[in-house]
């Protein structure tokens, strides 16, 4: 064997090790760049452009077609887990309704941990009514509560609930809200009595409330439904609005950014959308690398 | 053996309340038959209300015996036992808008929830990073999917890689649709098989009637 010979096996044996090690990176750098990566953008972001899905303009337009007199039931089928994803979609969609004129909402929660995080949203987007010093007397928009709209609070049961709502409307809601305090008069002055006067149903989920409002809703009485979910629920979901179950979706951090673009509305999901854009183009990085290390390694195996 | 511990009142029972609930939705009945369903979806709200309180009684039997036994992790099994029962009592004892309460929601639960669901991010990266290598005609198929739907659904792909975009679209709405389509139609076909086989019997685990089976060393 001569020296060329040689150095040919050390080139190879020292180019195996290389492809080996970028196909097999400790994982924790991963970690630590993803960290660093998150942390830096969401702190400076860069503004980055983002185009806007005809799904996310679709919904927005649907919301601003609302009417006088429209009744909208605003769901949060919403853990911790999900309000990360879905808290830019809340804000802003809650907030373009409530710029609705005449428009009536009802609050309800098919999520035990939703409330708290509707009171936060009800806070970041209202004011105090006049003499008064808590919940639930904030009035967003000019809207004011238990003339606008009421908060019903949590009920379990999820579809069960949802089931019993579209077939018992009234009884299923009860006469009082979540603090306690009888709203008879907002269903009785609105003339609220069945299932067939909500003229839209938004769901915020990261369990699937949409999916049941559409079942005795949508198929029932023809009624409307509006979903922002979390990342893992959108290939369902666009299932569900491309055969036109859905008359509207907000996917995950994605749409919640874009709407927040289209109503005017600047927030977390928009700053959020650098680092989402970034570390996914890490992970494809992160791809590219592992397969020519996976490639080259394999290769130079074979040929050995 | 007591007539409503027996099999059959079960399948009676739901053979019954199905009827009445499933024939009210598809078709326009009297109002009694009407009220009627209406009065059993009421129940339902009302019995899944009381099977959060057995879900909490049994979480609470399961983290004792942890306890008692000294079994790996015994004191995770504590920290839930305290927090939980924590929770149940200042709930029931100052109201579920009480600041306490809230304070242990969103000082506790929320930060937790949420913290546990973001960790997936790196879980995300390094699984992705390590599950995508092409080594055959299926894994290259996945691996450009992945590829191409990333480059688009980040919006900064949309930009940098605006030929990504429709090759994206019509792998999710046409490819993944496809795919999904056939999952829920799969879903709802086994729902209606579950139903007929829950009312003529045949799946009594569902309300809870099974046999339990000895082990070869209690035979």
């Amino acid at each position: 064997m001569g020296w060329s010979d040689a150095w040919l096996d050390g080139m190879r044996s020292k180019m195996s090790n290389i492809f080996k090690g970028i196909a097999n990176i400790d994982r924790r750098y991963y970690y630590a760049a993803v960290f660093i990566l998150t942390v830096i953008l969401l702190l400076f972001p860069l503004g980055l452009p983002l185009a806007i899905s005809p799904e996310v303009r679709h919904t927005y337009e649907l919301i601003d077609s609302l009417e006088p007199g429209d009744l909208v039931i605003i769901n949060f089928c919403l853990s911790a887990s999900g309000y990360a994803q879905l808290q830019g979609a809340c804000n802003s969609m809650i907030n373009h309704v409530f710029q609705k004129e005449g428009v009536l909402v009802i609050f309800t929660m098919t999520a035990d941990q939703a409330p708290i995080m509707l009171e936060e949203i009800i806070a970041n987007n209202g004011e105090l009514m006049s003499g008064h010093t808590d919940y639930p007397y904030y009035q967003i928009n000019g809207k004011q509560y238990g003339e606008d709209y009421v908060n019903m609070g949590y009920y379990p049961g999820l579809f069960k609930w949802i089931a019993s709502l579209s077939a018992d409307f009234r009884p299923a809601l009860g006469n009082n809200d979540w603090y306690g305090i009888d709203v008879t008069e907002f269903f009785d002055s609105h003339n609220l009595n069945s299932a067939e006067d909500v003229d839209l149903v938004i769901s915020f989920d990261s369990d699937d409330g949409a999916g049941d409002f559409m079942n005795y809703f949508f198929l029932e009485y023809g009624t409307p439904v509006v979903q922002s979910m979390i990342g893992v629920m959108v290939a369902n979901s666009k299932v569900q609005y491309n055969a036109g179950n859905y008359a509207g979706i907000v996917p995950s951090i994605r749409g919640a950014a874009e709407y927040q673009y289209l109503a005017d509305y600047p927030g977390y999901a928009l700053t959020q959308m650098d680092a989402f854009s970034v570390v996914q183009f890490f992970l494809i990085l992160l791809m590219v690398l592992g397969n020519i290390g996976y490639y080259g390694y394999t290769r130079l195996q074979r040929e050995e | 053996m007591s007539i409503l511990r027996r099999k059959e009142f079960f399948v009676v029972m739901i053979v019954f309340i199905s009827i009445f609930i499933y024939i009210p939705y598809f078709f326009e009945v009297p109002q009694v038959l009407t009220n009627l369903e209406n009065w059993f979806m009421d129940t339902i709200v009302i019995i899944a209300a009381f099977a959060v309180w057995v879900g909490f009684i049994t979480s609470t039997r399961r983290e004792v015996i942890r306890i008692q036994r000294r079994r790996k992790g015994w004191y995770y099994a504590l920290l839930i036992l305290v927090l939980s029962w924590a929770m149940v009592i200042i709930g029931l004892g100052v109201s579920k808008t009480n600041v306490i309460f809230e304070f242990l929601q969103w000082a506790f639960v929320i930060p937790g929830d949420s913290t546990i669901y973001a960790i997936l991010v790196f879980y995300l990266t390094s699984s992705g990073a390590r599950a995508f290598r092409v080594n055959n005609l299926e894994s290259g198929l996945l691996t450009f999917g992945a590829l191409f739907v990333l480059l688009k659904q980040a919006p900064l792909g949309e930009v940098l890689a605006p030929w990504a975009g429709p090759v994206a679209i019509y792998l999710q709405d046409t490819i993944a649709m496809a795919a999904t389509r056939v999952f829920n139609v799969s879903m709802a076909v086994g729902s209606v098989v579950l139903a007929i086989r829950l009312m003529l019997g045949q799946e009594m685990a569902l309300v809870g009637l099974v046999r339990r089976v000895a082990r070869r060393d209690e035979e």
